[in-house]
């Protein structure tokens, strides 16, 4: 196939270059380079597991063997040929995050205390690590930038994308540093009081929660957690400097980003709990602030009452906070606008979301990701209440008339969206208002196997590594890929890589990242990536999330995963291909010289 | 600690729960929504099923997919020799599992174990 001619090469090398504010020289020199497997630290070249050895049940973490790529054939049904090995050419390469949870710990919208009664249902309510997840999605953002080449061809990331529940609580705060991590901009992740940690892993009597200053009295504790004094001043005072991403990066809604905690909804009492000065320690406290405003409806009187009550210290189970108006929930509508008002680099502008869906209120998208691939940015969040989630009618109706579209044009969709196929269920209406129709996991994967050229579907959730193959009856299919989270062990995210083996096949390529924190805590090491490796640490020995789950088994993480070619990808030329990556060659390059200049 | 934690389980955890209860149902189909982020135990058994298949070197066709009822986990699988994966476990707190590979048992014990081995090292 036809290569790039001399002569375009140098116009689009000067073009980016002017675009870039790059000397064409250093431009030049990068651009020209041949494309080839980069030593990117991936884990294809280590993993991180836990010791064998522990003290009372704790555990740390050391480096263990890489793990290469396993082929998987639950699609193709038969043996590959050995000569795309050598024949295959990168067709796209990008990041896939998901489950970024960033949490402002010390807001006081938060259910922290239900842990102390339900702790096997409510799991996620407070973690030992909540305070170090900036560190983490900083350290993870830096990941990304060392495998912004792939290790496999060579070919620079052309974007990444991010499968939502990048917030936790629903909290501006936590959107905004989540956004700040990603575009490369410090953040100091505190609320509140200045420079002091003001929460419930410092009140004594929040005996479920873990304390690192002295964890001698709470659940931590007994189960081996260590004592490390400083930890939550260091973590609420730091700025952290995020390389950022070096690529454009896109966003679609997760279920933390839509209802509070993730499963239930909000209304005006807990909206303006959020911002006010006093934050849940005991059931009693949260069992005041839920029944305030939400399900119990109580009167004038007695809501006025129990304002009282809690301002002047009545109620018990309930400490004083210093106030943040930056805590504030945001609606879907604010959560598209922060993405909008986010720097125009790495881009783009609104990270998947535009000015038109401010203004509809449609909370879904597509955007091409290169001239041959379009990424569906799907919401398949419940806004009424529910953890899992489902596809509205007109969603699912506008999804298969666009696949319907690019059939034609021969280009090939990723599907992009927060809950993954196991998690497609939530039947929740809403009481007040007209119900839309929602499709569920069974009818959804029936309409996407008629389409031949929806070949991902990228995913999150569950907080586990998964690659799950949905083979059509009579041959072809596509594959479904779910990468774990920021917040829970084995904090994993993850290189996407679509593949043409020029044999009437293509392979898509997932390549695991663990964050660039080293695999050991060093114990007394502060500092922005130290913190992000305790984080891991800490991730790993919670008692109540099943963290060694959640790093999948082999066919769930390092995979080439074989599937027929969805249509003839010889009208994709390599001259097409070169000019692609030139174009991402040119924004990585920026990015570093950027990195560099700063 | 543990007296305090069951002294709330009674009282106030029950009325917690009661609270998180009502107001999840304030809408109409909103009880049906609430299942937790699924299937934990089912992917455990997947998991350790592929761990120990490739443990044993079996080459993998199409990897065991696994399904649930109320009394027993099942997965099915095929190994590149066409002989068929079967993976069987009984739903319990500490889930045994039995894996076979062209009907010959290859492994049987406890899920959480193999887990275990999987994830850690030295």
């Amino acid at each position: 196939m036809a290569h790039l001619s001399r002569r375009t090469f140098l116009a689009t090398t000067s073009a980016l270059a002017a675009a870039c504010a790059l000397p064409t020289e250093l431009l030049g020199k990068a651009l020209a380079a041949p494309l080839a497997p980069s030593g990117a630290p991936t884990t294809l070249q280590q993993t991180i597991l836990q010791s064998a050895t522990a003290n009372r049940g704790y555990r740390t973490l050391v480096s263990a063997p890489g793990e290469a790529y396993i082929v998987r054939h639950d699609i193709l049904r038969k043996t590959p040929s050995p000569a795309r090995v050598a024949n295959r050419r990168s067709l796209l390469y990008i990041g896939h995050l998901s489950d970024i949870h960033i949490i402002d710990a010390q807001g006081p919208a938060r259910i922290e205390p239900a842990q102390e009664v339900a702790p096997d249902l409510l799991t996620d309510a407070t973690r030992p690590q909540e305070t170090l997840c900036v560190n983490v999605l900083a350290a993870m953002v830096g990941a990304v930038k060392a495998a912004e080449y792939s290790p496999l061809t060579g070919a620079p990331m052309a974007a990444a994308v991010n499968t939502g529940d990048t917030s936790d609580s629903l909290s501006s705060q936590e959107l905004k540093w989540a956004i700040e991590a990603l575009d490369g901009v410090p953040i100091t992740p505190n609320s509140g009081k200045v420079g002091e940690y003001e929460g419930v892993q410092k009140w004594s009597e929040a005996t479920y929660a873990y304390h690192p200053d002295d964890p001698s009295n709470d659940v931590w504790g007994l189960h081996g957690f260590p004592q490390i004094p400083g930890m939550l001043t260091a973590a609420v005072s730091q700025t952290i400097k995020p390389a950022g991403c070096p690529a454009p990066w896109y966003s679609v809604f997760g279920n933390h980003d839509v209802v509070f905690v993730g499963f239930l909804p909000v209304d005006a009492a807990i909206r303006a709990y959020s911002v006010g000065d006093k934050k849940a320690v005991g059931a009693s406290g949260l069992i005041t602030t839920l029944t305030d405003g939400w399900a119990s409806n109580p009167s004038l009187y007695q809501r006025m009452a129990n304002q009282i009550k809690t301002g002047f210290g009545f109620v018990p189970g309930i400490k004083s906070v210093t106030s943040d108006s930056g805590r504030s929930l945001f609606s879907p509508k604010a959560f598209m606008q922060m993405h909008l008002d986010s720097p125009a680099l790495p881009g783009p502008v609104g990270h998947g979301f535009t000015q038109a869906n401010i203004d509809s209120g449609q909370t879904w998208w597509m955007a091409d990701l290169s001239p041959h691939v379009v990424a569906f940015g799907l919401d398949t969040c419940n806004q009424t209440s529910g953890a899992d989630g489902a596809v509205p009618q007109p969603q699912f109706d506008w999804l298969e008339e666009q696949l319907g579209i690019l059939q034609k044009q021969n280009k090939m969709a990723i599907i992009l969206s927060h809950h993954n196929s196991f998690t497609l269920e939530n039947p929740a209406q809403p009481t007040v208002g007209k119900a839309v129709p929602l499709i569920h996991a069974d009818e959804f994967i029936a309409m996407l196997h008629k389409y031949p050229n929806m070949v991902a579907w990228l995913n999150g959730h569950t907080h586990v590594n998964t690659i799950t193959a949905h083979a059509k009856d009579g041959g072809g299919g596509f594959w479904e890929i779910t990468t774990a989270s920021c917040i829970d062990f084995p904090q994993q995210q993850q290189m996407v890589e679509l593949v043409d083996n020029k044999d009437g096949t293509m392979s898509i390529f997932t390549t695991v990242l663990d964050s660039e924190a080293p695999p050991q805590w060093t114990v007394g090491d502060f500092s922005q990536v130290g913190l992000a490796s305790l984080s891991r640490e800490l991730a790993s020995n919670s008692f109540l999330s099943q963290p060694l789950m959640r790093r999948g088994s082999p066919l769930d993480r390092n995979c080439e995963l074989l599937m027929q070619s969805p249509f003839d990808l010889n009208i994709i030329t390599d001259a097409q291909l070169e000019k692609d990556q030139m174009i991402a060659k040119a924004r990585l390059t920026a990015h570093t010289a950027k990195a560099v200049t700063q | 600690m543990s007296t305090e934690r069951r002294r709330l389980s009674r009282g106030t955890g029950l009325a917690l729960t009661l609270s998180l209860g009502i107001v999840a149902l304030s809408g109409c189909t909103m009880a049906d929504s609430l299942a937790p982020v699924a299937g934990d135990k089912l992917n455990s058994v997947r998991f350790a099923s592929i761990d120990i298949l490739t443990e044993k070197k079996i080459e993998i066709a199409v990897a065991p997919v696994c399904t649930q009822t109320d009394t027993e986990y099942s997965c099915k699988g095929e190994a590149m020799d066409n002989k068929p994966i079967e993976v069987t476990a009984p739903v319990a707190d500490t889930i045994i599992m039995t894996v076979k590979v062209g009907g010959a048992e290859l492994y049987k014990g406890n899920v959480t174990e193999v887990l275990d081995r999987a994830g850690r090292v030295g």
